[in-house]
């Protein structure tokens, strides 16, 4: 499989390359005005703010679209290539999967350098003052936690439908039952996990980014009414798209390949 | 014995019968030309041996086992489309061959694209239409395998490349495998093969020997071919 | 490259040209022939066919097997003789049939072939 990964990380050496500029970049563009302040101390906090959100957004949507669209390989030519290799699809998927999350966690952590390093530089007490005054609304802030919670999710979700597909396929038939049990968990209870736990870090992490009880108490405070609003309408979106994509590329799936 | 034992074997899609209840036995070291019109099955079973397609029922067994992942490393399958990565060189195409495939001869695999005036510096994306079938032929041709299986390999190419992949089939035939080759190009094809297979409509209407075809009826495998599919 | 005739068996063709090419001189009294493999390659047959070849003319005496070392022309005292009478046979009977199945009469056959084909009549 190692040897899939290395294949993977080179056929996609152009678009890895170019993301990770970008990131660096877009990334580094609101250093003037943090390092400088403006007239509006608002724009100091929020213009960086903004930028980590938007790269957190960007990452996380444009790596699922990466990771969807590295599969389509699967379904045109080069597909039978890699099909008639003497490694299970599974491994390949995977491969494909694993080099996704490899390359996402790989940008995020950039991001996280540069957040971590806007935070030190605007003095986090009034960095998180300002982020509940101004931000629109902190939902922003659970939301951009929730969306990587759910790119977790829909990453998992993806890997499972390899899962399924192979059952389909007929290689593993006599493990067959425990692709739906798996199904099942997978649907239901994972996006209620992984809400909880990145609703709960968020808090955690918010926190701690400042000592002062008054402002810890407004984030608590907000951050509680924002996630929780935020993880109803999370796990229903989650519960949706899951089922939807599970039927139609399942479906898909077992007409492209003809079995 | 027989390395590939085929007994009625059947896939069936949505709607179509591909392969009809096919019974096969077929024994290393020979030449078998697979043969008929388009959508007869020649493809769907080439697919099924290389493991890329399960079947609907019916046994199948490649030395004794069934077609699995394993079979992949014995069974070598040149498909009738450009499947190779465009923007890789021609030798990056035989490193990536020889990294998942243990039968696969490097020396061989330069010796042939030189046989065949491919520069390895080449990308895939370069190649013309015959080069990029030559290419095919060149990375098939390099697996010691068991099985090799080629689909149409003269389509849509000219006189001096068909006869350069003519050439190169006969002069890499390795003792004890088995060739499968299926072709429209019945004439140019039958004088390397050993046996005929002609398939129709999923259904095998001739399977024999071609120079007893010659000796006994007098028949080319071309005119056996009119024979059973003419109107 | 030789150009078959699909309709009769390639090995027959094979072995009719390379006989050819033994009264031709083509071929030295006990040369080597080629491997089973390379005369494949040289008339785009199969390797199978390539070892009837030679084994059929083995059978016929004209030529031998070293185990190991490969194929020899038979050194047969007027080989090339006995090939050429072989062939001419051949070629001979099929001219009068189909010459018959036009309604010439032999007289008539021999006057032709004195004519070199131009019928004065």
């Amino acid at each position: 499989m190692i040897k899939l990964i290395k294949y993977e990380l080179y056929k996609n050496k152009l678009f890895l390359l170019l993301t990770t500029i970008i990131t660096l970049v877009l990334g580094a563009l609101p250093l003037p005005i943090a390092i400088n302040g403006s007239e509006s101390m608002g724009l100091n906090y929020v213009i960086p703010l903004l930028v980590i959100i938007f790269l957190i957004y960007g990452i996380g949507i444009g790596m699922i679209i990466f990771m969807i669209l590295q599969q389509r390989e699967l379904w045109n030519n080069n597909g039978i290539l890699l099909y008639s290799l003497p490694i299970s699809r599974f491994k390949i998927f995977a491969s494909k999967i694993i080099t996704g999350l490899f390359s996402t966690i790989f940008l995020l952590s950039i991001t996280a350098l540069y957040a971590f390093m806007y935070i030190k530089i605007l003095d986090g007490t009034d960095f998180v003052k300002e982020i509940i005054a101004y931000v629109p609304s902190n939902l922003a802030i659970s939301t951009t936690f929730s969306i990587m919670g759910n790119w977790l999710y829909w990453v998992m979700t993806i890997t499972f439908l390899i899962v399924l597909s192979k059952t389909i396929l007929g290689h593993n038939s006599n493990k067959g039952w425990i692709i739906p049990l798996i199904g099942v968990f997978l649907i239901i209870v994972l996006p209620v996990v992984v809400s909880l736990v990145a609703n709960h870090s968020l808090i955690t992490t918010s926190l701690q980014l400042t000592e002062d009880p008054d402002v810890q108490g407004d984030i608590a405070s907000s951050i509680q009414m924002g996630s929780t609003v935020n993880f109803i309408i999370s796990i229903a979106f989650n519960w949706l798209m899951s089922i939807g994509m599970f039927i139609s590329c399942g479906m898909f799936i077992k007409k492209k390949l003809n079995i | 014995m027989s390395l590939l034992e085929i007994k009625n074997l059947s896939k069936i899609y949505q709607k179509r019968i591909a392969l009809n209840s096919i019974t096969l036995n077929l024994v290393s070291g020979k030449v078998y030309g697979l043969l008929g019109p388009n959508g007869s099955g020649k493809t769907t079973l080439m697919k099924i041996i290389a493991n890329l397609m399960q079947p609907s029922s019916g046994e199948i067994l490649i030395d004794g086992k069934a077609p699995s992942i394993n079979s992949r490393n014995i069974v070598a399958y040149m498909p009738t489309i450009n499947y190779l990565y465009k923007s890789m060189t021609l030798t990056q195409i035989g490193l990536f061959f020889s990294d998942f495939f243990n039968d696969f001869n490097m020396e061989d695999y330069f010796k042939l694209l030189e046989e065949m005036e491919l520069p390895k510096t080449l990308k895939v994306s370069a190649l013309s239409s015959g080069m990029s079938s030559k290419l095919r032929v060149a990375t098939t041709m390099s697996r010691n395998a068991k099985i090799i299986m080629l689909d149409e390999p003269l389509n849509g190419i000219d006189l001096i490349t068909r006869d350069c992949i003519i050439k190169t089939i006969v002069d890499n035939i390795k003792n004890n495998s088995t060739v499968i080759i299926s072709s429209h190009m019945v004439e140019q094809i039958e004088p390397i093969l050993d046996e005929a297979i002609l398939i129709n409509s999923g259904h095998i209407e001739f399977f024999g020997d071609v120079e007893v075809l010659r000796e006994q009826q007098g028949l080319s495998v071309a005119n056996k071919y009119r024979e059973v599919f003419g109107s | 490259m030789l150009k078959y005739d699909n309709n009769k068996p390639i090995y027959y063709q094979v072995i009719d040209d390379i006989k050819k090419r033994i009264i031709n001189n083509t071929f030295h009294k006990n040369s080597k022939f080629p491997s089973t493999r390379e005369l494949a390659i040289e008339y785009s047959i199969n390797p199978n066919t390539a070892a009837r070849v030679y084994k059929e003319m083995e059978l016929q005496g004209l030529c031998y097997t070293k185990k190991g070392l490969g194929t020899y022309l038979s050194n047969e005292k007027n080989l090339t003789t006995l090939l050429k009478e072989n062939m001419s046979k051949t070629l001979v009977k099929d001219f009068k049939t189909n010459m018959y199945a036009l309604g010439f009469s032999e007289q008539e056959l021999l006057e032709l072939i004195k004519n070199g084909g131009n019928n004065k009549k």
